[in-house]
């Protein structure tokens, strides 16, 4: 008999803390935020295009920025996102999203040494020679293909992941040079480029694909001026 | 016929379903079809042949040097010996990456030791074979040393005595008295330390890179197919599977140094 | 040969010793429970380094303020307490493992010791009697300049004790130092004894001195068995002083007899009709124990008897008085001298 009125105590308590926990964390944030997956090449330029949009639109936005080839997978296994930026369009096939917008935002590929090495003179030449160290994206990663496309069979040394992963080679001097996107030449200060290049394509084109209003309206956004002058500051070629 | 508890059962059960299940998993998803060209591609046998050569020269190098570190650990008088002890079990739980980092900061072009490599032996360890078994070795070393310096521990101080008594010289008394009795824990731990060299990946990664047929191990050639061609990575899981198991089974006895 | 003369200083006191054992001597060890004789051995052996004096083998200095001989090189033979034999090797490799080892002197020794049938029986196999033996042979096999053995008989079978005595009796080449609770055993063995408390030597001597004058309640303990050295022909022992004994068990030869106090029954007449034994004595000492009293006495024997306090006030017993004492054959213990 005392065994029932305490459970009935009891359930009614777990009903409360279950509404409480339901409003703090179920409906009420998850409402207001737009979820986005990025390239982690786009970095510093998107994180600067998300404070904006936050600002103007009100609403939070949660950002993962990884190799666009290791988004791809997570969501392939099951995670979810509102918007996917990926340096490879390919990457967004049987993934389920609703809208494409490709080609926003290109970055070209260039060649890069530590920028202690200021006074040591390479030439494209040594790219296919044993003697320098050299690190480059791995084929496969969006990268690493445009790398191929643009400079052919290189003797590196080693193939990264992403091209983060690359431009921390050359910047902590591991390696006498790298191929890395024209963006991180730019914001990375601790490399330059190891010779005059030209900035051209064969290069990376950005898509971003979107699911639903939340992810829509973010893409919009993202052909908006103001995106777009943040992306060509940032080095990106539109 | 030993009776055990069924509370024991139930939960070994559990557990053992639990462990086996990621294992059905990728079973299920093989694609069984298309999987003896995928293990005859370049990829596959690079990555198979370098992992071998990788985890069994770290596995030498380990027992060459884990013997005398675990001697020294157990029966030293130094004072520090707490420190010591702690410093050398450290990679057990430094996250591999992390290891990595640090060996580039030792061993790498600029690492203290490494521009002396350089500079006086033309040695570069990171994007080498040799650079992927000293990530294997240092992650793996631990494991021995612990096995074999609780080995040496167990034993009476006063038999290597006696056999001193006797008119032994201290190599025979180490191989004919104490190598005996520790032989086993030896066994076991680098089974453990062979195993863990094997599917090394963040240290490899960070301080060796990724190179096929260099150092582009089994871990690493997985880690990439995951995103570039997944077909390929079950593959490679198969092949890693089946050397863990090939090495592992053999020595199933010798988990426990038992007499 | 070996002589010593310093000190060692252990956690709990001092191991103050003075001592010397001469080839072809075997001197034993006695003294309560911690009181220093293993680390003794250890002093001797190399792996324990004295804190003042030195240590002699042969002549040579081993252990002194500025030498030290590793125990590698001292060639002394050393039984451990608990045998430390190496298990994961058979008997016949153990015993031969000393390289001063002979393999004719290996064969011999297995002999000689009981050791055939099984020395290829693994080490660790061994039953403790074939153990302590096969522990013995090792170090007697080393060709050592000096035995060192602690406890070789305790808790071993007869067969195995009388194969232990039998060789360390008649094979005397080289000093032998042997550690024993057994009085019988010590006054069995050995020429001389050495009594050592809290890790000073408190007596030194023969069995007889000890036994007529031990120095410290200790030694009287051991005394206090009353040993009585005799000779056998049969059922009957005689003493030196012709005193005659009543055996259990028919035996030929020189003797020690041990007569436990407690079995010892004290009358004021002579008792008539047993077939005990009874001798008649003086009464030199009397002393209270616990719930019991001794009573030293004197006269043909030599002797000490424990009787309950009951029985002592029954019989009035005064220092000076003249009593009988009997003692049943079946409580002697007889072992060979």
């Amino acid at each position: 008999m005392w065994l029932l009125r305490v459970h009935k105590r009891l359930n009614k308590q777990l009903l409360i803390v279950g509404i409480f926990c339901l409003t703090c964390f179920g409906c009420g944030k998850e409402d207001q935020e737009v979820n986005i997956y990025a390239a982690s090449s786009l970095t510093e330029a998107v994180s600067a295009v998300v404070e904006r949009y936050e600002e103007i639109s009100k609403v939070e936005a949660k950002i993962v920025f990884a190799g666009s080839n290791h988004l791809a997978a997570q969501l392939r296994d099951g995670a979810d996102t509102d918007v996917f930026i990926t340096a490879d369009v390919d990457l967004v096939d049987g993934l389920g999203f609703e809208s494409i917008l490709e080609g926003f935002a290109y970055n070209s590929l260039v060649v890069v040494k530590p920028v202690a090495f200021i006074d040591k003179s390479f030439g494209p030449s040594d790219l296919t020679s044993d003697e320098k160290l050299i690190a480059i994206c791995s084929e496969g990663v969006p990268c690493g293909d445009a790398t191929k496309s643009k400079f052919g069979i290189i003797n590196a040394d080693t193939y990264e992941m992403n091209v983060k992963a690359v431009l921390t080679r050359v910047a902590s001097m591991e390696v006498d040079l790298g191929i890395v996107y024209e963006t991180d030449l730019k914001n990375e200060p601790n490399v330059t480029a190891a010779w005059p290049q030209e900035i051209t394509c064969p290069c990376v084109s950005y898509a971003a694909a979107s699911s639903g209003k939340k992810g829509t309206d973010f893409n919009d956004f993202l052909t908006s001026d103001i995106a777009k002058e943040i992306f060509s500051s940032h080095g990106f070629s539109l | 016929m030993n009776r055990i508890p069924k509370t024991v059962v139930l939960f070994a059960t559990i557990a053992i379903l639990f462990l086996l299940s990621p294992l059905i998993g990728l079973l299920q998803r093989m694609p069984w079809s298309g999987l003896a060209d995928l293990l005859g591609s370049d990829v596959v046998l690079d990555a198979f042949l370098l992992s071998l050569l990788v985890s069994f020269s770290a596995a030498l190098a380990v027992l060459v040097f884990g013997i005398p570190i675990a001697w020294f650990l157990a029966r030293s008088n130094f004072p520090f010996m707490k420190l010591l002890r702690a410093v050398v079990l450290l990679p057990m739980v430094l996250p591999p990456v992390v290891g990595g980092t640090a060996l580039l900061f030792a061993f790498g072009r600029q690492g203290f030791l490494g521009k002396w490599l350089s500079d006086w032996f033309g040695l570069t360890l990171p994007f080498t074979t040799a650079g992927s078994v000293v990530a294997a070795v240092f992650v793996s070393m631990p494991f021995f040393v612990v096995a074999v310096e609780s080995a040496f521990r167990s034993i009476n101080e006063d038999l290597e005595k006696t056999a001193e008594t006797l008119g032994a010289s201290p190599p025979k008394i180490f191989l004919r008295i104490t190598l005996p009795r520790i032989f086993p824990s030896i066994i076991a731990g680098l089974a453990l330390s062979w195993a863990r060299a094997l599917g090394e990946f963040g240290a490899t990664i960070t301080f060796a890179g990724n190179m096929p047929g260099e150092t582009q191990t089994l871990p690493l050639a997985i880690f990439l197919a995951l995103e570039t061609k997944p077909e390929a990575a079950l593959a490679l899981s198969l092949v890693m599977i089946a050397t863990s198991l090939a090495i592992l089974i053999p020595f199933r006895d010798q988990w426990l140094p038992s007499k | 040969m070996l002589q010593l003369n310093g000190s060692l200083d252990l956690e709990l006191f001092t191991l103050k010793v003075k001592l010397q054992v001469n080839k072809n001597e075997t001197v034993s060890l006695l003294g309560p429970n911690g009181s220093g004789k293993s680390t003794l051995l250890r002093l001797i052996c190399g792996l324990e380094k004295l804190t003042t004096g030195s240590l002699r083998i042969n002549k040579n200095i081993v252990d002194s303020e500025n030498t030290f001989l590793h125990s590698r090189f001292r060639n002394v033979g050393w039984v451990p307490q608990n045998q430390m034999l190496f298990d994961h090797l058979t008997v016949k490799q153990n015993i031969e493992f000393s390289p001063n080892s002979s393999k004719k002197e290996v064969s011999e020794l297995i002999e000689l010791f009981d050791l055939e049938h099984v020395q290829d029986k693994k080490a660790g196999n061994c039953s403790g009697g074939e153990s302590q033996r096969v522990a013995i042979t090792r170090a007697i096999a080393s060709k050592p300049q000096l035995l060192l053995l602690d406890e070789p008989s305790t808790g071993l079978d007869e067969k195995s004790k009388q194969t232990i005595h039998r060789y360390l009796k008649t094979q005397k080449r080289v000093a032998t130092l042997l550690i024993t609770h057994d009085p019988l055993e010590a006054a069995s063995l050995s020429e001389r004894l050495i009594i050592l408390e809290k890790g000073e030597i408190t007596q030194s001597g023969t069995p007889d001195e000890v036994r007529n004058s031990p120095a410290t309640p200790y030694s009287a303990s051991l005394v206090g068995l009353n040993f009585v050295p005799a000779l056998a022909d049969g059922l009957v022992a005689m003493t030196s002083k012709g005193v005659e004994l009543i055996l259990s068990e028919s035996i030929q030869g020189q003797v020690n007899i041990v007569i436990p106090p407690k079995s010892i029954a004290l009358y004021r007449e002579k008792p008539i009709g047993s077939p005990r034994n009874v001798l008649k004595a003086k009464i030199l000492e009397i002393s209270h124990v616990g719930e019991n009293v001794r009573i030293n006495l004197g006269g043909q024997l030599n002797f000490m008897a424990e009787i309950t306090k009951n029985a002592f006030e029954v019989l009035n017993l005064h220092k000076g008085d003249e009593v009988w004492a009997a003692f049943k054959a079946t409580e002697l213990i007889t072992a060979p001298a």
